[in-house]
């Protein structure tokens, strides 16, 4: 199920909510146990056994640590190659038959494999948990329900924010309610449901329509595009986060932020400490730091960031698209730290720099395949004699235009800043109130009429 | 800060719980007039359709459609979508001066040929009657300087040029464009809330068929308005809205005393003395009163002492151009690929028509994949 689908917001929400605050203190680690699998079983009803299967083996080694204190490293070995696994299958299964395939002639059969909704943001959970349990940070969960809650937990389950057992355990038997918390978590949650549904969708509309006109579009239409994509994906992104952490706040649970403004970030380096966050920190903490992080030799810390962003491409998908910006990624921020940290340049030409960079980057991320990507690429920089500005370009700078510029506004902190404002001042709260309302009905609106908008984090 | 963050949270169980209530207890509705078409009712709920999860994905079908006060949403949606900028929804364009116009996409080419090639093979198969195709130019294409400034649309009129080249020479290409070029400006051709010509573009489509086919003893008409609150099919389409409803009209000919037709639906068993369906005037799709819709087949017989007879292979523009060929022929056999079963052969081999027409506009005909069906029946 989608946050932003009528099914959610007008039948489960209400349900959950209605059930969650009636039940008492005791009994509500089930309630939301029970819901989130429905929830989860509404897109993937074969798979939720699958999930299922995997609460019990994490919830069973996590025990089995506890009891066999001498057998620990074993146990964890074990579990995390045994979690591995079953991501590797599902996710890269095909992808590695295929290139087997290709690199040794081979023709090993190839199945096709669905993959499971969420599978790389709950096996990520489960891992935080086994690795966190081994390294002591905490005792094992004995409560079947309340380790399974956690894991389950529909607010973040199939787009995270990833949520490491460390941050969450006191809260999975200890949180409060309050009016005011839910009327917090629910403006939270209109502001996501609004970025995702008035902001994300409108402008994927131009993303797909500029990918529709193929490989002989002008230099202006694939710029448009791009610059489409890399609106959409954040507003989709953050959008969802944001819903994620307002359900939150609704349920008594505080989730991290996930996003602070990635495209006013001065770096890539920074732009990474603004986006997809809980991804972030995940990797420093169970792959870069472990490997040695930065204190080691220069080459070993460049090995060290090449691993890291090699396998964050691949967390996103099995395909060499990913698997290329993800290093992209790494060797863009190797420059940065080796080269460009040297030199000082004004801010306004960093700024500049990251965001041509993450526009770029969003171009290998959004294509089909590597030669799709370098055919976009070449439109944006005008190869082959193509037209700078046609009419079509002329028309979709008129149909989304005011969009763009909207999406532009709605990035940058300012926004936001004056988001905080309102809710400081107390005779600008009825009017944020209304504007509040008025983006849930609007949002309603588009939910109502298009029957079709799943969220692009679903692929991963 | 608290009360005001209350407040918030009880706006918004409000309304969450409000729409909730309301969609439990109104009654579903199995049509919407609105948007034209059939809406998703409650669907089936076995241990079947929930592991192959298509119980879900009709649930979520079935809540959008029967949401509380869906059309005042849907009509929110557009008054948004027409603020930030956009003219175009659902393939469907809003002109300067209101009117509605499917834009063309381009063609598929593989299903090109294959028509092609399949209606060349049927005119090389039967070489006894005379053949006529009539491809219709669209809005879009007639009235291309009322398009929104920029948006795109494909050529029609190369399509148009490549198709009549394509034709085999046994069958003769009319060409409505000068005609219907000649007339746009005082005549309104197309409906501005439909996707279909006006029967005034008819006539002028039928009077180049008059002189093509020989026909000389065309009797005059009266014209007369049926109707003047028709809301057609591009707005149910778009959601767009038009300044006014169209007007439709019919051509009654003054036919001698004597002259008399039947109609008959021969699929459905129905028999007629009138090419009107005044019934169909109360319902939304007011286009229909030209024959009450699209059939599988129509066969017209008259009491005119002629020998010709004509069957016409068409799409829906035809409806409102057959009543005009009703007085020329002794019969005249309507067939719509799209519903059409039945072997071609053995009609055309069991009736011996004199002329045969194939009239359909480019929007459909482009996309059409029925009539290469039809068409090669036989082989």
């Amino acid at each position: 199920m989608v946050f932003s689908s009528v099914t959610f917001l007008f039948i489960f929400l209400p349900v959950t909510l209605l059930l969650y605050y009636l039940v008492p203190e005791k009994g509500k680690n089930l309630v939301l146990l029970v819901l989130s699998l429905i929830f989860y079983a509404w897109g993937e009803p074969l798979y939720v056994f699958l999930m299922l299967y995997s609460i019990l083996f994490n919830y069973g080694m996590g025990l089995l640590m506890e009891k066999h204190e001498g057998a620990k490293k074993q146990i964890l070995i074990f579990s995390v190659i045994i979690n591995l696994f079953i991501i590797g299958f599902f996710k890269y299964y095909g992808f590695l038959i295929e290139n087997l395939n290709a690199v040794f002639r081979l023709s090993l059969p190839v199945r096709k494999i669905a993959l499971p909704i969420g599978i790389s943001f709950y096996t990520f959970q489960a891992l935080s948990y086994v690795i966190d349990l081994y390294r002591g940070r905490f005792k094992a969960q004995k409560n079947f329900i309340a380790f399974g809650a956690y894991i389950t937990m529909f607010p973040q389950l199939i787009a995270g924010p990833i949520v490491r057992y460390e941050d969450i355990k006191d809260q999975m038997t200890n949180r409060r309610l309050s009016g005011a918390r839910l009327g917090k978590g629910a403006l939270r949650f209109i502001i996501g449901l609004a970025k995702k549904v008035l902001l994300a969708n409108l402008i994927g509309a131009l993303f797909n329509e500029v990918q529709a006109l193929g490989a002989e579009v002008s230099t202006l239409s694939a710029w448009l595009g791009a610059l489409a994509y890399t609106f959409q994906i954040y507003f989709d992104f953050s959008g969802y986060s944001d819903m994620a952490i307002g359900l939150g706040d609704m349920l008594g649970f505080h989730f991290s932020e996930n996003f602070k403004h990635p495209y006013f970030a001065d770096s890539v380096t920074d732009f990474w400490r603004r986006w997809h966050i809980s991804l972030g920190t995940w990797f420093r903490e169970y792959v870069y730091i472990p490997l040695g992080g930065n204190r080691v030799k220069v080459l070993r810390h460049v090995f060290n960031i090449l691993v890291v962003w090699l396998l964050t491409g691949l967390w996103h998908g099995a395909s060499w698209n990913f698997v290329f910006w993800g290093l992209y990624y790494g060797l863009l921020l190797l420059f940065e730290k080796y080269i460009l940290d040297r030199i000082r340049l004004p801010k306004i030409l960093r700024r500049l720099m990251m965001i041509f960079a993450v526009i770029i980057g969003w171009v290998f991320f959004s294509a089909e395949s590597l030669p799709q990507a370098f055919q976009t690429l070449a439109a944006m920089f005008g190869a082959g004699g193509r037209a700078g500005i046609d009419e079509t370009a002329r028309y979709l700078l008129k149909s989304y235009g005011l969009p763009l510029i909207f999406c532009a506004f709605f990035s940058f902190p300012a926004a936001h800043a004056l988001l905080n404002k309102c809710e400081k001042e107390t005779t600008l709260r009825v009017p944020l109130l209304l504007f509040a309302v008025v983006l849930l009905i609007l949002s309603t609106a588009c939910l109502v009429t298009q029957n079709y908008n799943p969220f692009l984090y679903f692929r991963f | 800060m608290k009360w005001y963050r209350r407040i918030a949270g009880f706006l918004f169980i409000i309304f969450i719980f409000g729409l909730a209530a309301a969609a439990l207890f109104q009654p579903d509705r199995a049509y919407s007039p609105a948007e034209k078409r059939n809406l998703t009712q409650f669907p089936a709920l076995s241990l079947r359709t929930i592991a192959d999860g298509s119980f879900m994905d009709r649930m979520e079908d079935y809540a959008a459609d029967q949401f509380p006060l869906r059309d005042t949403f849907m009509r929110l949606k557009t008054r948004l979508s027409i603020l930030r900028g956009s003219v175009e929804s659902q393939g469907v364009y809003r002109c300067e001066d209101g009117s509605l116009m499917e834009r063309f996409d381009a063609p598929d080419r593989e299903n090109y040929k294959e028509t092609l090639a399949a209606i060349s093979a049927f005119s090389a198969r039967y070489k006894g009657p005379d053949m006529y195709f009539m491809l219709v130019p669209n809005a879009v294409s007639v009235y291309p300087e009322k398009l929104p400034a920029h948006a795109p649309t494909e050529d029609q009129n190369a399509y148009i040029d490549r198709f009549y080249k394509d034709l085999p020479l046994s069958i003769r290409a009319l060409d409505l464009r000068n005609d219907l070029n000649a007339a746009a400006a005082d005549t309104q051709l197309y409906y501005a809330s439909d996707h279909h010509w006006t029967t005034d573009a008819a006539l002028i489509a039928f009077m180049n068929y008059k002189k093509t086919a020989g026909l000389d003893n065309v009797p005059p008409f009266h014209r007369s308005v049926i109707a003047n609150d028709f809301t057609g099919s591009l707005v149910s389409e778009s959601g767009f809205s038009v300044p006014a409803p169209d007007a439709i009209t019919v051509y009654l000919p003054e036919e001698p005393e004597d002259f008399y037709y039947t109609v008959s639906y021969t699929n459905e068993n129905l028999r007629r003395a009138s090419c009107y369906e005044t019934e169909k005037l109360k319902e939304d799709d007011k286009y229909q009163v030209f024959f009450g819709g699209n059939h599988p087949i129509i066969e017209i017989n008259t009491s005119l002492d002629s020998t010709r007879s004509l069957l016409v292979i068409k799409d829906s523009y035809a409806n409102c151009f057959l009543p005009f060929l009703v007085p020329e022929y002794r019969s005249v056999t309507v067939v719509d690929p799209r519903y059409y079963y039945d072997d071609i052969d053995v009609l055309m081999e069991s009736r011996g028509f004199t002329d045969v027409l194939f009239l359909y506009n480019v929007n459909t005909f482009a996309e059409d994949t029925n009539l290469k069906t039809v068409l090669k029946n036989a082989q």
